[in-house]
């Protein structure tokens, strides 16, 4: 598996499965947590699919998950995260270096990691949640 | 037993988040000492308002509530009895800086910590 930096200005978005997503629709600081065991956050690189903008490359990604037979929920919601500004605002408050990568699979082209925090860095998945606004998310179906 | 003290929509989310699991093999099962820890919490913290609930991947129970200026509170309850716990406060005025605070204690120790973080927060 290649392992390339994805540039600071890209962005990528982390399917939040119903259970990581609150009453109002936003994801909850779960949604950012890595499984136990995982290296990494599993995300998409929305640029990657060349796309017009991030909501026409959202719908990318809802037909990525489709194809690989991925069953999206009608509570689900895509976040998206801007590389560099996830990058800076975990670096300034805890120190942590994350690397944000190229991950590509072969039923997901675009797949991509969050790399360098783990299941019990809570304090990172709230720094990822607090930049998460309304606009940085998109239904997971449409 | 929640609803007797009075947490009816919490219990109702908690319905909801084991149904989930129930329903869909990618949703998190919930461990049940996680749950166990968030209701002898949530009773016995009555005071505090309700907060958003949800499902960590490794079936733990994860609240949270807003903190002034777009800021966060956020806690995990981990089958060993402790809570996981982090913070965040927005800034206030431009240049100010973000108030954290984050660890793993228990229940009376977690609280104490969050305590001084809310002074922090409200004396500026």
């Amino acid at each position: 598996m290649t392992d390339v930096p994805l540039p600071d200005g890209d962005h990528v978005s982390r399917y939040c499965k119903p259970s990581a997503v609150d009453e109002g629709g936003l994801p909850l600081t779960a949604a950012f947590l890595p499984k136990q065991g995982e290296e990494y956050l599993s995300v998409n690189w929305l640029e990657y699919f060349r796309a017009q903008d991030l909501t026409a490359a959202a719908d990318q990604v809802r037909q990525v998950f489709r194809n690989k037979n991925y069953r999206l929920r009608p509570k689900g919601r895509f976040a998206v995260l801007e590389v560099g500004v996830a990058k800076t605002a975990v670096h300034e408050a805890t120190g942590k270096n994350l690397r944000v990568s190229h991950l590509p699979v072969s039923d997901d082209e675009s797949h991509s990691g969050i790399i360098g925090y783990n299941a019990d860095d809570l304090a990172v998945a709230v720094e990822l949640k607090v930049l998460v606004t309304s606009s940085d998310v998109h239904p997971a179906i449409i | 037993m929640l609803r007797l003290f009075g947490l009816a929509a919490i219990a109702d989310r908690l319905n909801y988040l084991r149904c989930l699991a129930d329903d869909d093999p990618e949703e998190p099962s919930i461990e049940i000492e996680s749950l166990r820890a968030l209701a002898c919490f949530l009773m016995s913290e009555r005071q505090l308002p309700d907060p958003q609930v949800g499902v960590t991947p490794n079936g733990f129970i994860q609240i949270e509530w807003p903190v002034r200026s777009n800021g966060i509170l956020a806690m995990e309850f981990l089958p060993s009895g402790l809570i996981r716990f982090a913070a965040i406060s927005g800034p206030a005025r431009i240049g100010d800086e973000r108030l954290r605070v984050n660890g793993t204690l228990p229940k009376d120790k977690a609280l104490a910590a969050i305590q001084l973080f809310s002074s922090r927060l409200e004396s500026r």
